[in-house]
C-alpha cells in the first residue's frame, strides 16, 4: 500500500519557488492499478516521484507498506528504490547496452550474481516476448519494443510496485493498446501495483481501477473510475471528461431540423442523454418512440464499457407536439442518469 | 647537420620526446579532467550532488587557467616544475604545465559530453537504486563514450601543439627540434619536413580518434 498524507512539494528555481504539489492526501490499495490524471504541469509526475523518493517533500509524509520514504537514510533509499520499478514515456534505455544488458542493469545494482542474472534476463526476455532482441541495442527498436524492455528492466528485481510516467504518450494508439494489455496482464498474473499518470482518459478508462485527479497541484477528486468518470464531483473534472465526450452539432444539421419542424409547425428539442449502468443497454429510444406521437432521431451516440459497465452519452432531436414531446422527454428522463436540453424551438 | 643519418637519428629523438611528453601528460589530464568534468556536472545535478558554490570555485578556477595563454602558463608554472620534477628544463619539466593546462581543456570537454548524456537515463539509473560512483561508471562514461573519445583526439592535438610550443624554453621535443634548427639556424628544409612529420601525426591521431568514436557510438 502506498500512502500520501498531506504531501507539499516544492521547487526552488530563480524564479521564485514553485509549489508543484499541494497538501494531498490519498492511498493507493496493493496490487490495484491505480491512475493519475490532470493537466500539464498539474504535479503529475512530481507526485509519483516522490514515491521512489527522487522527489524531496516540503511536508507531509510517503509511505510505502508502511516504511516512510521521506525519513529514509541515503542507503535505505536506494534499496528502497531497487524494490520500486519505473518506467517512462521517453523509455529513457541506456543506449550504450544490448536489450539483454539494460534488462540485467538493476540485477547489477542490486549486486546479484552472474549466473542468477542471465536466468532471470532470460526469463524476462520471454515475459515481454523480446527474445529474438536479446542481443539488440536500443536503437535498432521500435517504441513498443523499447517501452517492453522498460518494463522487463522494471520488474527485473521481482518488483512489488510499478510507477509509470506516460508510458504510451509516446506510442501510437495500436502500440498503446498492446502495452496497456501488457501491464494489466502483468498486474494480474504478478500481482503487482500500478500508479500509471498519463493525461490520456484513455488509458486510464483501459486499465485502471481507481482514478485521483490533480490540478494546479492539488488532488481534486478521487474515486473508483467509474463513479470519476460517470458522475465527476468536481467542476475541474467535469470540464475534463466533457473534452472526451464532446461533440457540437454541425451548425448545418441544426439549420435543417430547424426549418422543416417551423414548416411542418412542430415543436422540437434537442437534448443530451447520459446514460449509465443498465439502462445504457436498453432500448429506451425506441420504446419511447413507440409510446409518444414524436419523431426522435439519434444525432450522435457513444456508448463505452468502462470496468466492464456501460455508459454513454447521446444527442437526439425529438420533434412533434409540444404535448406530446414534454411527454417523451419526461418519460426518457426517468429511465437515464441524465437529460441535459442543449436547444429548442422558440 | 648535413648528414642524413644524424639528422633522422636527431629527429626520431626529437619524436620520442614528444611521445613521452604527450602521452603522459594525455593520461594525467584525462584522468584529472574526467573527474573534474563530472564535479563540475555533478555540482549542478539536483540529484546527484548539487552544491551552486563548489560548481562556481572550479568553473572559476578552471576558467582561470583556460584563459591563460599556454606560452604564459608554461612560465609561471616552471618554478613549480623544479619543486615536482626536479627540474625547469627538457622533457619532464614541460609534464607539469602540459597537465594542467590539459585538465583545465579536458574538463570543460568532458562536462559538455556528460551534459549530453540524455538526463532521463540518469533519472532512471537513480530510480534503480544506482548510487553516484555506479552513476559515474555504468552510465555516464558509455554513454559519454563516443564523445569522450573524440574529446580525447581534440585534446591529444592541442598538447601536440602545447609541447611544440614548450620547445622555445628548452622543452625538447619535435617543437625544440624545429625551433633550434629550422627557426634558429635558417635550416628551411628541416622545417619543412617538421611541418610534414606533424601533419602526418595529426591526421593519424584524428583518423584513429574518428574511428574509435563512430566505433563506440551504438546509437
Ligand atoms: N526540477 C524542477 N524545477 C523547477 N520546477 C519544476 C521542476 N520539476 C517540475 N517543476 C514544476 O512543477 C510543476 C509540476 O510539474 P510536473 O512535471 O510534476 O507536472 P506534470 O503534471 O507531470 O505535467 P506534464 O503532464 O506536463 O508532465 C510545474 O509547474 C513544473 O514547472
Ligand atoms: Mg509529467
Amino acid at each position: 500500500m502506498i500512502s500520501f498524507r498531506n504531501v507539499d512539494v516544492k521547487f526552488e528555481t530563480d524564479k521564485g519557488v514553485v509549489h508543484a504539489v499541494r497538501n494531498v492526501s490519498f492511498t493507493i490499495e496493493k496490487e490495484s492499478v491505480f491512475g493519475v490524471i490532470g493537466a500539464s504541469g498539474a504535479g503529475k509526475s512530481t507526485l509519483l516521484r516522490t514515491i521512489n523518493g527522487l522527489e524531496k517533500l516540503a511536508s507531509g509524509e510517503v509511505a510505502v507498506d508502511g516504511n516512510i520514504v521521506n525519513r529514509l537514510s541515503s542507503r535505505q533509499l536506494r534499496e528502497h528504490r531497487e524494490r520500486i520499478g519505473m518506467i517512462f514515456q521517453h523509455f529513457n534505455l541506456i543506449a550504450s547496452r544490448t536489450v539483454a544488458q539494460n534488462i540485467a542493469y538493476p540485477l547489477k545494482i542490486a549486486e546479484k550474481g552472474r549466473a542468477f542474472i542471465e536466468t532471470r534476463v532470460d526469463e524476462l526476455l520471454k515475459l515481454v516476448d523480446l527474445e529474438d532482441k536479446k542481443h539488440a541495442y536500443p536503437a535498432k527498436l521500435s517504441g513498443g519494443q523499447k517501452q517492453r524492455v522498460g518494463i522487463a528492466r522494471a520488474l527485473a528485481n521481482h518488483t512489488k510496485i510499478l510507477l509509470c510516467d506516460e508510458p504510451t504518450s509516446a506510442l501510437d494508439s495500436e502500440t498503446t493498446r498492446v502495452i496497456l494489455q501488457l501491464l494489466r496482464q502483468l498486474s494480474q498474473e504478478l500481482g503487482i501495483t500500478i500508479v500509471i499518470i498519463t493525461h490520456e482518459l484513455d488509458v486510464v478508462s483501459a486499465i485502471c481501477d481507481k482514478v485521483a485527479v490533480m490540478s494546479e497541484g492539488r488532488l481534486v477528486e478521487t474515486g473508483s473510475i467509474y463513479d470519476v468518470f460517470t458522475s465527476p464531483r468536481e467542476e475541474y473534472t467535469k470540464k475534463l471528461l466533457d473534452t472526451r465526450y464532446d461533440f457540437s452539432i454541425p451548425e448545418e444539421i441544426l439549420e435543417k431540423i430547424r426549418r422543416v419542424n417551423t414548416e411542418q409547425g412542430r415543436y422540437w428539442k434537442i437534448v443530451r442523454l447520459d446514460y449509465i449502468g443498465e439502462g445504457a443497454n436498453e432500448p429506451v429510444i425506441s420504446r419511447a418512440s413507440k409510446r409518444f406521437d414524436t419523431e426522435i432521431d439519434v444525432i450522435h451516440g457513444k456508448i463505452e464499457y468502462i470496468q466492464g459497465k456501460p455508459y454513454g452519452r447521446m444527442y437526439v432531436s425529438v420533434c412533434g407536439e409540444r404535448t406530446e414531446t414534454e411527454k417523451t422527454l419526461a418519460c426518457l428522463a426517468g429511465q437515464v442518469r441524465s437529460i441535459e436540453t442543449l436547444y429548442e424551438a422558440s | 647537420m648535413s648528414n642524413r643519418f644524424s639528422f633522422v637519428n636527431a629527429l626520431r629523438g626529437a619524436l620520442l620526446e614528444t611521445a613521452y611528453m604527450v602521452s603522459l601528460s594525455l593520461v594525467i589530464s584525462i584522468v584529472l579532467g574526467t573527474l573534474l568534468g563530472y564535479c563540475l556536472y555533478a555540482t549542478s545535478n539536483r540529484y546527484l550532488m548539487p552544491n551552486r558554490y563548489a560548481n562556481s570555485i572550479i568553473g572559476f578556477t578552471v576558467n582561470m587557467v583556460r584563459s591563460m595563454p599556454f606560452i604564459i602558463l608554461l612560465v609561471a608554472v616552471l618554478p613549480l616544475s623544479k619543486v615536482v620534477a626536479g627540474t625547469m628544463v627538457g622533457p619532464k619539466a614541460i609534464i607539469l604545465p602540459l597537465v594542467i593546462s590539459s585538465t583545465a581543456f579536458f574538463s570543460r570537454l568532458s562536462e559538455s559530453a556528460f551534459r549530453g548524456v540524455n538526463k532521463g537515463v540518469v533519472e532512471y539509473a537513480l530510480s534503480a537504486g544506482a548510487n553516484n560512483a555506479q552513476i559515474f561508471f555504468t552510465i555516464l562514461l558509455p554513454e559519454a563514450g563516443s564523445t569522450l573519445i573524440s574529446a580525447v583526439t581534440v585534446a591529444t592535438i592541442a598538447l601536440l601543439g602545447s609541447s611544440a610550443m614548450a620547445g622555445t624554453v628548452g622543452g625538447g621535443g619535435v617543437g625544440h627540434f624545429a625551433i633550434s634548427y629550422g627557426y634558429e639556424r635558417f635550416q628551411t628544409r628541416i622545417l619543412l619536413v617538421c611541418i610534414a612529420v606533424l601533419a602526418i601525426i595529426v591526421q593519424v591521431i584524428q583518423f584513429i580518434g574518428d574511428l574509435a568514436a563512430r566505433r563506440a557510438d551504438k546509437s
